[in-house]
């Protein structure tokens, strides 16, 4: 059993999770045997014979990590980094990660670990999405910084990225789990997010300094992003789609899990619609998501007062009505003022795919000229966007 | 003996008098010859040797020398043959020296006494009167190409024996006449050579049917067409983005065929070009505009010119006309960016250490390129493209020369209902009614100014004629602040709506002429930047 004593044992747990070759059944499996940190830093390397029979090759390159990296060496590694290191048995642990069966026994992280009293909700979703993807996971980013949820994700491109962008913006606290070190931006692309993140959220990995992002990391590195969150959303997925290995590892762990809801035949909205189908919860309004993560008992309130399933019903019957009620009242008014019909025409044949203006030009049945004038008017009060060349999409989200 | 027979060759776009002498002596049997020559040149006493003799004539053993005169000009090609066999048949006093007067002979001559064909016959003709010359005796082959120039006697003869046949009548040999084989005289009587009246009119005709594509066979491609159109009326070069399949080739081919008929002048300033280069049909006249479509692979030389002396490239050969670039991300760069000068000059200055060659290069350049690797990008669905990807394949389009392009349109994929289902579309002769209307009043427009076509202006030009009333000023205002345009951009869409405002035949440029514009703006490095954000 290992020896969960105390702050005393921290530096050493920072030196065995840096240790670049060991996997976390590695670390369990030494940490076992020696029964702590410690004790394996202080044995010598003929204590390693044991492990002789099991992989010669093993043994010679840890010892050999053993003699050369001492305790301050690789205090000194982390500075250098930035990097931060918490292990398991440190009160700053999240305490959502604990609760996993396997629980990494450290996480190094730049910025901050989440807050464990305000909600977090996973975003996660395909790298290659459509413009309807990327919109939904920009509305939910900026929405759930607003509402001070921090949103979790993996800072891959499309959704991922979207979504944490969306949210810094908004001048949220978002979280990227990393399948490589946390000094690595991976990928590239998202240089200037990976800068800005530690700003108000953090970039946490378990895997140790310098640490290629290897393509077997990230599927062990999905049961964080959803064990740190109070729930799951994907926003789009294909059939076959590693957003699902994060689901599949969510509902192991008891998370909620909500589906953007696609259209039939959507090739990156099937994986969504699936899960849809098998159960996993509808996502049509933020609000909504929220109310169900406190009916569960999770949403703990500042205040400490804990929110019966009974009177989260009452309040979201309440909000429904007078939703419904603006929405009778104001419509005509309130929605796409001072547009002419011609420009209502047009929007109303705008989607979250893009179009090609012939076939806008087919559907509206406007001349040429009228759709490029109207077209551009819409542009320039932001209510369309042009996403390539004579391809055209809704830019105003109406989910409010 | 000493003799001269005139000839000349092409340097550059220039032709060149080249007098060529000969001088046939006793003395031991040699072959020399002199005056800065090429290899292929100075092979031509092999040539001509054997052609005369081959023909019936014989220079016996003699010491024979040619010179090629003036010898500080670096002579090329095959042209002068015949005329060192003129000046070797007087020589040798087979003919007389009056012979030849005012004669200029151009023409390779093969081993049985053969006229073969050379190039830049068209230019040489037109100067001919320059060098002293009324009559030109050219290979039956460039006899239509030569017969274009009114002024300037051109005969054409299949070989030798019929050239000494018209040289010997012309002076009355009628020995040498009797001696000459009449079966190589071929359909001609002895003493005459073949002439040839050009109708202009006919060689437009049969150039045009030739044509393979109209306008009508792009289908569905309503914006495709309009922009098409738009570029051509203003000489805007034009960018094609889309997916394979979508048409940009069949567009590009179609697009000469819009654009306006070329002027007699015009047809002879491009039949040159293409008749130093080689590349003239068989009609002798280029009368539709050019279409030219490199293989991305293509080198510097191929595109600008080049060779010592330089010959015309595919930017010359363009002048006029149309360069297509297909697939334009995988040209090499730097070959691209020596577009960039005659795009703005409409020429191609090509400096050697013998001097400076200015080759014309007034060509529309379309280009064509997939959105992305694969080709669907934005099409998510589709396209499987990582952004940094996409980044790669973009970042090899050269930028200097995308800011050259003022219009850029999508091509889109097409159904195959629409291909079926759709009606007959416009064709290309009522199209280019519009267009050439429009370059009509572009040219009164622009008469006495550095400007031809609105694709020309400057900054300053578009000042003074692409002038915005307040209602305008304020619309274009609304668009550059929230589509964050650069002023570079700006100018591009001013030039772009003068032209479609040219096409609706309005005086001024009004809303409708910006917003139409500004869909078609061209693209910029941030434009791909937005695209892949999203």
């Amino acid at each position: 059993m290992i020896a969960a004593d105390s702050i005393s044992q921290e530096p050493y747990w920072q030196w065995l999770c840096s240790c670049p070759l060991l996997t976390h059944n590695e670390i369990r499996l030494l940490a076992e045997y020696f029964g702590s940190p410690r004790k394996l830093y202080e044995a010598s390397s003929s204590d390693l014979q044991v492990f002789q029979k099991r992989d010669a090759k093993w043994v010679a390159s840890l010892s050999s990590y053993m003699d050369s990296c001492s305790l301050e060496k690789c205090s000194g590694l982390l500075r250098e980094r930035q990097l931060k290191f918490c292990s398991r048995y440190s009160p700053e642990f999240p305490d959502r990660l604990r609760r996993l069966p396997d629980c990494p026994f450290g996480l190094f992280y730049r910025g901050s670990l989440p807050d464990p009293d305000q909600p977090a909700v996973a975003i996660i979703g395909a790298r290659r999405c459509s413009n309807y993807g990327a919109k939904m996971a920009a509305y939910l980013g900026s929405q759930f910084a607003r509402r001070h949820v921090q949103v979790i994700s993996g800072m891959a491109g499309g959704i991922d990225g979207m979504s944490q962008k969306a949210c810094v913006e908004e001048g949220g606290h978002s979280f990227a789990v990393l399948g490589c070190g946390a000094d690595i931006c991976y990928p590239a692309e998202n240089t200037r997010l990976y800068r800005r993140l530690p700003e108000k959220g953090g970039i946490l990995s378990e895997y140790g300094p310098a640490t290629p992002p290897l393509p077997e990391n990230f599927p062990i590195r999905n049961r964080l992003i959803s064990g740190l969150s109070d729930a799951v959303v994907v926003v789009e997925a294909r059939k076959r789609s590693g957003s699902l290995i994060t689901v599949d590892l969510a509902l192991d762990q008891g998370k909620d899990v909500f589906a953007v809801p696609g259209r039939f035949g959507d090739e990156l909205s099937f994986g969504c619609n699936h899960l849809i189908e098998q159960g996993a919860g509808i996502l049509i309004s933020i609000d909504g998501l929220l109310d169900e993560i406190e009916a569960r008992d999770r949403y703990i309130k500042p205040a400490g007062t804990i929110h019966t399933a009974d009177a989260v019903i009452r309040r979201r019957e309440k909000r429904l009505r007078s939703e419904l009620q603006e929405e009778s009242a104001g419509k005509e008014k309130t929605i796409f003022p001072g547009l002419s019909d011609k420009e209502k025409c047009i929007y109303s044949k705008l989607d979250y795919d893009s179009k090609s203006f012939d076939q806008l030009l087919q559907e509206t049945g406007l001349s040429m000229m009228e759709l490029m004038e109207g077209l551009i008017a819409l542009e320039v009060r932001h209510y369309a966007e042009e996403v390539s060349r004579n391809r055209y999409i809704r830019a105003q989200t109406s989910v409010q | 003996m000493f003799s001269t027979a005139l000839s000349a060759g092409i340097d550059g776009m220039e032709s060149r008098k080249v007098t060529v002498e000969a001088d046939v002596s006793d003395g031991l049997p040699t072959f020399t010859m002199v005056g800065y020559l090429a290899s292929e040149t100075r092979e031509a006493s092999e040539r001509v040797r054997s052609a005369l003799r081959n023909s019936g004539l014989l220079l016996g053993v003699r010491h024979i020398t040619v010179n090629l005169a003036p010898a500080s000009l670096h002579k090329q090609g095959s042209s002068f043959d015949l005329a060192i066999a003129v000046a070797l048949l007087i020589a040798s006093d087979h003919l007389s020296k009056e012979a030849a007067d005012g004669i200029l002979f151009i023409g390779e001559l093969g081993l049985s006494g053969r006229l073969n064909p050379v190039r830049g016959v068209l230019e040489i003709v037109s100067h001919a009167a320059s060098f002293g010359c009324s009559m030109v005796i050219v290979p039956r082959q460039n006899l239509s190409e030569g017969s274009v120039i009114s002024g300037t006697q051109v005969f054409g003869a299949e070989n030798l024996v019929q050239v000494v046949g018209f040289l010997a009548s012309r002076t009355g040999n009628l020995r040498l006449l009797k001696e000459l084989d009449l079966r190589l005289m071929g359909d001609l009587n002895p003493g005459t050579l073949y002439q040839e009246t050009i109708d202009l009119s006919e060689i437009r005709m049969i150039q045009k049917e030739q044509q393979k594509h109209d306008f009508s066979e792009i289908r569905g491609q309503k914006l495709l067409r309009r922009a098409a159109e738009v570029a051509v009326s203003g000489f805007h070069n034009l960018l094609m983005i889309g997916p394979p399949g979508a048409g940009k080739t069949l567009t590009a081919h179609c697009l000469s065929t819009i654009m306006p008929e070329m002027t007699d002048e015009e047809i002879l300033e491009v039949s040159k070009i293409h008749s130093i280069a080689g590349t003239l049909p068989a009609e002798g006249l280029v009368t539709v505009r050019p279409y030219r479509n490199p293989h991305h692979t293509i080198t510097k030389a191929a595109l600008c010119g080049g060779g010592m002396p330089p010959v015309p490239g595919e930017v010359s050969l363009a002048h006029r006309g149309i360069l297509f670039l297909d697939e334009f991300p995988e040209f090499d760069r730097s070959v691209i960016d020596t577009l960039r000068q005659p795009l703005e000059e409409r020429v191609i200055r090509i400096a050697r250490v013998s001097g400076n060659f200015t080759f014309p290069a007034g060509f529309m350049l379309v280009a064509s390129m997939n959105p992305c690797p694969c080709g669907y990008f934005p099409d998510r669905s589709r396209c499987s493209c990582k952004a940094s990807e996409v980044r790669r394949y973009l970042s090899k389009i050269s930028m200097p020369l995308l800011d050259r392009i003022d219009l850029c349109v999508e091509a889109r994929r097409i159904e195959y209902e629409e291909l079926t289902s759709c009606p007959p579309e416009e064709s290309s002769a009522s199209i280019r009614r519009r267009v050439t209307k429009a370059i009509a009043i572009q040219e009164r427009r622009y008469r006495g100014t550095p400007f031809r076509f609105n694709s020309d202006l400057t900054s300053d030009g578009v000042k003074e004629f692409c002038k915005l009333s307040n209602e305008e000023e304020s619309f274009m205002g609304g668009i550059y602040d929230s589509m964050s345009l650069t002023a570079r951009s700006y100018f591009r869409i001013l030039k772009v709506a003068r032209t479609i405002a040219d096409l609706a035949g309005e005086q001024r440029i009004l809303p409708e002429h910006l917003a139409e514009a500004v869909s078609f703006r061209a693209v910029d490095r941030k434009y791909w930047e937005d695209a892949l954000e999203n």
